[in-house]
This record gives C-alpha cells, structure tokens and sequence, in this order.
C-alpha cells in the first residue's frame, strides 16, 4: 500500500485494524506520521462528538416503560372482560373525541417524573433566548388544535413536544414577573380535582387544572403565585371549535 | 417470550445503547432537547415491535432505524434550523485544556455546519460504530459512496482546524 492509499483508508475507516492497515502502520516514517495525526484528529473528533447524555437516560426510558405498561394492565375480573372488550369496541371509534383518564397518582407520578427528566435542562436552555419566532410556537401548539393569545405568545422562551400521561403535548418556558416559568399543556389529560397543588422535587411546586380542553401544569417556584398565574394562562388560550386530537 | 424475558430484553437494549442514540439523535437533529424526546420515542416504538427483533445482534442497526424513521416521521419538520452550539450542549464538566476545549467546540460547530448527507455517515461510525457496510445498509447508499462521504466529512472538519493562512505579505522586522 502506498502512501496516499494509507491516508485515503485512514481518513474513510480509521478503525480498520486489517494486516494491510496494521502492516503499513508499522512501516515507520511517513506512515507513522500519517497514523499519528489521524490519530489524534479521531480523538478529538471523538470529544466533540460525544455530547454530555442526560442524567439517568436509561433508567427513565426503563421506567416511563414500565409506568406505561402498569396502566395498561387489565384492572378488572377476567369474567367482565367480554363486556369490557365491547365497551372498547365502542369506545375506539369515538377515542380521539375523548379525554385519557389519569388518577391525581398517576398524574402527580408524571408531573415528577417530567420535571426530573428535562425540566431545569429546559429551563437552563431557555435562558437569556429572545422570544422565538411566534410562528413556530403557534405551529408547535397548533398541533393540538390551541393557540396563545398574543400578549402570551410574548412571553414565550421555548417550546418543544413532550410526553404527557396521555399521548403528546407541549412543553413551554414563559417569562414571567416573577421569573421563568415551565408550563406543560396536556390535551388528553383531565385533572380529576382540578385545580390541584402538586409538589415536585427541589421545593417546586407544580399547579394543575383543567381547561376547555386538556389540562395545565405550571411548574414555578415557591415564591410566584402559580394558581393565578396558571389561570391567567388558561384563559389566554384559544381552542380550535370542534376540532380533535 | 414472555412477559419478563421480554422486560429484560427491553431493559438491556436501554441501558446498553440509550446513550449513543441520544448523541446520534443530538447530531440528528442538532438539538439536545428534541433529541431526548427522539431517543424516548425510539424506545416507546422499539416495545412495540420488541417480538420482531429476532437477532439481538441487529439491535444497534434496528434502533437506529426506528429512531431515524421517527425522526423523519414526527421530528424533522418541527426542527427549525439550528446552528447554535447551546442547543447541542446544555451544560459540560470537562477536564480538559482551554485549547482543547477550544478545539472540541470548534469541531462541534464545524459538524453543525455540515450538510447532513456528510455528518449522518460520520456519526454513524464514530458514535454509533458502524461499519462502512452497515452505514450503506442503514443509508441505503453504496460503500463506496459512504467512503467517500465520511472522506469529505473528515476533511471538511480537519480544514476547520487548520490555523488561517496568513494574508499578505510577511516583512522582516529590522
């Protein structure tokens, strides 16, 4: 193998280990210079390319499949299961106009496990943004046939898809008086005693209530007062007439 | 399989590859955020279809698969185009040098900046260890032109390192 041909595969499949590679490797002088540089050129590529991974991926993947997997077990005796099979047969062709059913448990779990999982990660992003383009907002929540009013659409920092106890919603960062704020709009689920206090880890505290259609989560910290907040917000939402998600 | 073989199954495929799909998704999308959801959707797909996995030495590719078509699926056209390195990182302990640093983020904004039909093969085989062939397989490309695609993807990153040429004329100080 001559010399060009040795940088050709060193640049196409550093990795290759095969006796030709090895052997021209091997062979000293300009290919030992070739190797060397390609080597340290990998080693920073491969620093660059290996982005910090959130904290504990696997285990949320793990769990947030599990949790799924509970709710979906059957919770009732085998013999009504017949009854219950053509209730759902029913119930199927009429899914996307009803709401999902969340215990306060259940909801209480995911808002948990939500803020854990990319909540202050969100909000440290968010930081210092201008307001995004207005229209990618409104493209995101359009989605789930809403839409903010303008006044609010101001204070938006951040928007992004997110899971929800049911299905997909939205995750937003909003600046407020008070200072940033997370709000998680949830278009499936219903907050059985809406409005409800939930606290979260590191003294947050998350205030869940109801709207037209879905839910609220505002996620704020001790000293904003969430419940006005989450209110001002939820009537500064425009829902979609007759549309379904 | 039942309902417990196929838990560990679902939980070694996590814990052993939930990692690099994030950073592939990271380079996929260019965004930190909406690559945390790819990979979790990734895995919400990969359940579902668990039963069709036959040959666990397929997982990596298969992943890959269910996470590029989720991506072109749900995520691609929700992606503004971004070029901002804090979308990329959100915050990093590193030991190393300022210079290398330095270099590392120069590297990351460089890979931004690539087009994708470059630094979709690239990162197939440095994060996801992918073999030329299997890059072709998964890009459904042929080997040669993955070669030549890493090839230029290499040598756009390494120009981005060189130190500028100097303009102009040296003189000599007397």
């Amino acid at each position: 193998m001559n010399l060009l041909e040795f940088k050709r595969r060193l640049m196409t499949d550093p990795a290759d280990r095969s006796d030709a590679m090895r052997a021209a490797r091997a062979a000293g002088g300009e290919f030992a210079g070739a190797a060397e540089e390609s080597d340290r050129f990998e080693a920073k590529l491969h620093q660059a390319l290996n982005v910090p991974v959130p904290h504990g991926l696997a285990d949320s993947i793990i769990l947030r499949q599990s949790l799924a997997e509970d709710s979906r077990k059957p919770r009732w005796p085998q013999l009504t299961a017949l009854a219950a099979a053509l209730a759902l047969a029913v119930a199927v062709t009429t899914f996307t106009m009803l709401p999902g059913k969340t215990s306060m448990s259940e909801l209480q779990e995911h808002l948990s496990w939500h803020w854990q999982h990319d909540g202050p990660q969100v909000l440290a992003m968010s930081a210092g943004r201008t307001q995004p383009d207005p229209n990618q907002v409104q493209q995101v929540l359009s989605e789930f046939g809403v839409q903010l009013a303008p006044e609010m659409l101001e204070r938006v920092r951040m928007t992004k898809f997110c899971p929800t106890p049911d299905g997909a919603g939205a995750h937003i960062v909003l600046a407020t008086e008070s200072g940033p704020v997370t709000l998680y709009y949830m278009p499936r689920t219903r907050v059985p005693s809406s409005p409800a206090r939930i606290p979260l880890d590191g003294d947050m505290q998350a205030v869940a209530l109801n709207v037209e259609r879905g839910s609220l989560a505002l996620i704020a910290e001790p000293g904003a007062d969430a419940p006005e907040l989450a209110r001002e917000i939820s009537r500064q939402l425009a829902f979609a007439p007759g549309m379904t998600i | 399989m039942n309902d417990a073989e196929r838990k560990r199954r679902f939980d070694a495929l996590a814990r052993q590859y939930a990692d690099d799909l994030f950073r592939f998704g990271v380079w996929l999308c260019g965004d930190h955020a909406l690559a945390n959801d790819l990979v979790q959707e990734t895995f919400v797909r990969a359940w579902k279809a668990l039963d069709s996995l036959k040959d666990s030495g397929a997982a990596k590719s298969w992943l890959i698969t269910i996470l590029r078509r989720e991506y072109a699926r749900t995520f691609e056209r929700k992606v503004p185009p971004i070029t901002d390195i804090d979308n990329v990182v959100v915050a990093e302990e590193s030991e190393l040098t300022p210079e290398d640093t330095t270099e590392r983020d120069m590297l990351r904004k460089a890979m931004l900046e690539l087009e994708d039909k470059y630094s979709e093969p690239l990162v197939l085989q440095a994060v996801m260890g992918l073999s030329i062939a299997e890059i072709a397989t998964q890009l459904e490309l042929t080997e040669s032109a993955v070669m030549t695609r890493v090839f230029r993807a290499r040598e756009k990153l390494r120009e981005k390192l060189q130190p500028p040429a100097r303009q102009g004329n040296i003189h000599e100080l007397t």
